[in-house]
């Protein structure tokens, strides 16, 4: 597998006036595959947005080796960034200009003509309102404007922080669209998240961070599962779908209309044959979301806090 | 585009470069109009006599090697909105995390701060050009009207431009030295939190403490640039090429310093 990203180790402590350094990231170690959506999923504090600005040279790792599009960072970041379309944190844009001013501006730095200004603005659904400061936009059009100024370069890496952040419901799911759509292009899109709902949805691989360290990584499938002891059944005849899992060994209880069956997902395909063979039809079965949360909080409560670094 | 001109750009959209040019534009239509009733029975015979200046008098405006004239109140306030000008394009970058997004783009951090610091320099060169003719425009119908051009020949018109253009080069300074110190502090409040009280109580403090360094200090070698004359009646005065040379050469270290500082520190959104 080729990798967009390779991080090993990565350290980040920020200094303090007063008292020890911070210690922000404790050795992370990250591999993002080259293309699809790969998504950086973390309470808040995790380390997400600090490891995104040491991959684009805003922050200096305190140590750690990174690798991006094939470039050692920090000697390489002016060709990494040739290539990469990034939101840090928010879209800081000039409150004063239009959208189209900030992104031909933007644009002026690496020679990216008019005709891609349009493009973008059009992709994101801001043509219309792209001569209007930004200052009057809402915060979700300010997100847009961000989006159009990361893929002005035709990036083959996208970094977004948050990228829902601010978006209606409608919003959030053409954001998802798009994100999904950049990644099938081939393009690799990084996207952080304190949502796990959003990550199940928008991404293919995933990396959970908390307290500054990677705590799983892997296909999200794969990482999710991981979490979920439970599968909800919902079939046409609840109480033969009880009786013939039962009689197959599965400890199983009723869950209103449906049936849970405490089992890791991986059996999923042997509970649906042993219903098939029972006469019971399946209608949905799927991990129990809210056992997936709990796993997910109690996943990233248990790592140990930071120890703050002693000068 | 080069760097240097998107940042002027960049530099040229910051409300507080345009309400300072307002500001300028307001002071000298306000100086204009009272000049003009001002001057109204004005008696030259008597106002020389009298050892007094007035704006409706051409050759006023600038003394050659003296440092009097109308130029030289409107050169201190250029260089004062110079300064502000450069501490309030940087500290407003850094407030509104412009600075984080531009260095997605551009990654050479010496590169963008040279072209952020150059297009400061250069864009309030340009403004105090611009506003030092507006100015001197201003008191054309008072002149015409009730004053006088007498004196004002070739050579007078040379040593003027030669002032304006020693004006625009201080500005410069000014706004050079305001954002580089904008640049370390990350704000504009630090930038006019150092250079104030560097020039209103650092040098007077050290001018006291030991007059012969004066000849080193800002205020001392700015006032010979002005006048582009040594100073007569301090105890030690550079040269106007010396003082230029300095000047320069601050302007220059002070960039350069924040340079180094911008290379290394952590760049956060806002």
């Amino acid at each position: 597998m080729r990798a967009t990203i390779e991080v090993e180790g990565l350290r980040k402590s920020y200094r303090r006036l007063r008292g020890a350094p911070r210690l922000a990231l404790d050795g992370v170690d990250l591999v993002v595959p080259d293309g699809g959506v790969f998504g950086l999923l973390g309470p808040n504090g995790s380390g997400k947005t600090t490891t995104i600005r040491c991959l684009l040279g805003l922050a200096r790792p305190t140590s750690g080796h990174l690798r991006v599009l094939g470039h050692d960072l920090p000697a390489g970041l002016p060709d990494v960034l040739a290539r990469t379309g990034a939101i840090v944190e928010f879209p800081a844009l000039f409150p004063t200009m239009t959208g189209r001013e900030n992104l031909r501006l933007l644009g002026a730095i690496s020679g990216v003509g008019q005709a891609r200004v349009d493009e973008v603005l059009e992709q994101v659904g801001l043509a219309s309102r792209s001569g209007d400061a930004v200052r009057r936009y809402s915060l979700g059009m300010r997100q847009r404007l961000g989006l159009a100024a990361a893929l002005l370069k035709d990036p083959a890496l996208l970094v977004l922080d948050e990228p829902a952040n601010g978006l209606d419901p409608a919003g959030i799911r053409e954001v998802r669209e798009l994100v999904r759509r950049l990644g099938a292009e081939g393009r690799t899109v990084v996207v952080s998240s304190h949502l796990l709902a959003e990550v199940e949805q928008t991404c293919d691989t995933v990396a959970i961070l908390s307290r500054g360290r990677c705590v799983a990584t892997g296909p999200v499938s794969a990482v999710l599962a991981g979490g979920s002891d439970s599968l909800l059944v919902r079939v046409d005849d609840r109480d033969g779908a009880l009786r013939a899992l039962q009689r197959a060994g599965f400890v199983v209880e009723e869950a209103g209309d449906r049936v849970r069956v405490i089992v890791g997902a991986g059996q999923a395909g042997e509970i649906n044959r042993i219903l098939g063979t029972a006469g019971v039809w399946l209608t949905e079965l799927r991990p129990e979301q809210e056992r997936l949360e709990d796993w997910f909080l109690r996943l990233t409560a248990d790592v140990p806090p930071l120890q703050e670094v002693l000068a | 585009m080069m760097p240097l001109l998107v940042e002027a750009r960049r530099a040229l959209h910051r409300r507080a470069v345009w309400v300072l040019v307002g500001l300028a534009l307001i002071g000298t239509a306000i100086a204009a109009v009272a000049v003009f009733f001002d001057s109204a029975d004005l008696d030259v015979a008597t106002l020389r006599a009298q050892g007094e200046m007035s704006p409706a008098i051409m050759t006023d405006w600038w003394v050659p090697g003296s440092g009097d004239g109308l130029m030289a109140i409107a050169a201190l306030f250029l260089v004062v909105g110079g300064l502000l000008g450069g501490a309030f394009v940087v500290g407003g970058e850094w407030r509104a995390g412009t600075v984080a997004t531009a260095l997605t783009w551009e990654g050479r951090r010496i590169r963008f701060h040279a072209a952020r610091l150059g297009a400061c320099a250069a864009t309030a060169a340009l403004i105090a050009v611009a506003l030092q003719v507006v100015f001197l425009a201003s008191f054309l119908p008072s002149v015409v009207a009730h004053g006088s051009a007498a004196g004002a020949d070739g050579r007078w018109t040379l040593a003027l431009l030669a002032a304006m253009a020693r004006i625009a080069l201080l500005t410069a300074l000014a706004a050079t030295a305001g954002a580089a110190v904008a640049t370390v502090g990350r704000s504009t409040a630090a930038g006019l939190a150092v250079a104030g009280g560097w020039l209103a109580v650092g040098e007077p403090l050290l001018r006291g403490w030991r007059p012969g360094i004066a000849r080193h200090l800002l205020i001392d070698n700015a006032t010979v640039l002005l006048t582009w004359a040594p100073l007569q009646d301090a105890p030690s005065s550079p040269s106007p090429g010396v003082a230029l040379t300095r000047l320069i050469a601050y302007g220059l270290a002070a960039a350069f310093l924040a340079g180094l500082w911008f290379r290394r520190v952590d760049v956060a959104a806002a």
